[in-house]
């Protein structure tokens, strides 16, 4: 996935004719990310299906658990995910109008928004596990930390790819015409914010 | 050669859409992060009534779809990408709503 965000200008004539589908009626990026996107989104919908059944099997148990949480810690990182995924959005338009220095910044915020996102999730987790709450606690706790710890992974490798995606923009390796390794990672980076915009409320919000 | 360098002529996007998508997802962020505060808003509730749940759901479909339509750009694709796209957060507050 890494080699299709550092899209050489020498893949011109093929992202050329990539991107005039793209100004027709297909996906951004490469199809092969959008079926890597459906499998994600596949497995987080199965675990939030799961965490649906057993709230219901488990209403107490879930709602000590609710009560121990940390909502403004959830809504920071909401809102934190949101930025980093709008910078993304406004690196892509500053490459459009070949702009490559905005669209390096651009990107830089969004990885700044991201690293927030990941030392309030820390936070979080230092503060549950000091609490004493880990795992194997209690059903609650178990699909808590699996829930978010899968999503913490997914932004941790999501900041990898905006890291290269940083890295080509300065090269200048992206151009107005040769997007699709960029629309690749920017799609994939959008999955992660659309996962957490759904686990937020579910785990954080009802009770 | 000289075909391929008409079409790359061809396909430069013109400055003034892109501006105006650079206005359009301030817009869409901000109405992303006004949403996600009245959403976590309903959190401090005391209790869970099917009113609350029902516009926290609300919410949530609302958020997915400006960041699936507006974020990822898939707006203008086949109908099919987009539908299984909204499908998920649709189908996902439809099995809480049923469950809940």
């Amino acid at each position: 996935m890494l080699q299709q965000l550092a899209s050489e200008p020498n893949d011109d004539i093929n992202d050329t004719c990539q991107n005039s589908k793209n100004t027709g009626r297909s996906l951004p990026g490469d199809l092969a990310i959008w079926f890597f996107i459906y499998a994600e989104l596949a497995v987080f919908g199965i675990l939030f299906i799961a965490y649906a059944i057993s709230r219901v099997n488990h209403p107490d148990i879930f709602a000590d658990g609710y009560q121990h949480l940390n909502r403004t810690a959830g809504l920071v990182n909401t809102i934190a995910l949101i930025t980093a995924s709008y910078f993304v959005v406004l690196a892509g338009h500053f490459i459009k109008l070949q702009q490559s220095k905005p669209a390096a910044y651009s990107l830089l915020a969004a990885i700044v928004a991201s690293l927030l996102y990941v030392g309030v999730k820390l936070f979080e987790y230092e503060t549950a596990f000091s609490a004493g709450y880990d795992l194997d606690t209690n059903v609650f706790y178990t699909f808590y930390f699996l829930l978010t710890m899968f999503h913490f992974a997914h932004v941790l490798l999501g900041m990898a790819i905006l890291s290269v995606m940083l890295f080509n923009t300065c090269k200048g390796y992206y151009r107005s015409n040769s997007l699709s390794g960029f629309e690749s990672g920017a799609s994939y980076w959008h999955m992660v914010d659309l996962v957490w915009v759904i686990l937020f409320p579910i785990v954080y919000v009802i009770h | 050669m000289k075909d391929i360098s008409v079409r790359h002529d061809s396909v430069q996007p013109r400055p003034e859409p892109a501006h105006t998508a650079i206005r359009k997802a301030t817009g869409i962020w901000l109405a992303l992060i006004i949403l996600s505060v009245a959403g976590a808003c309903f959190g401090e509730v005391k209790a869970l009534t099917e009113e609350i749940l029902l516009a926290t759901l609300i919410i949530l479909v609302v958020k997915a779809q400006l960041i699936v339509d507006y974020f990822m750009g898939i707006k203008q694709v086949r109908p099919l990408w987009r539908l299984t796209m909204s499908g998920f957060a649709i189908s996902i507050s439809f099995i809480v709503w049923l469950v809940y």
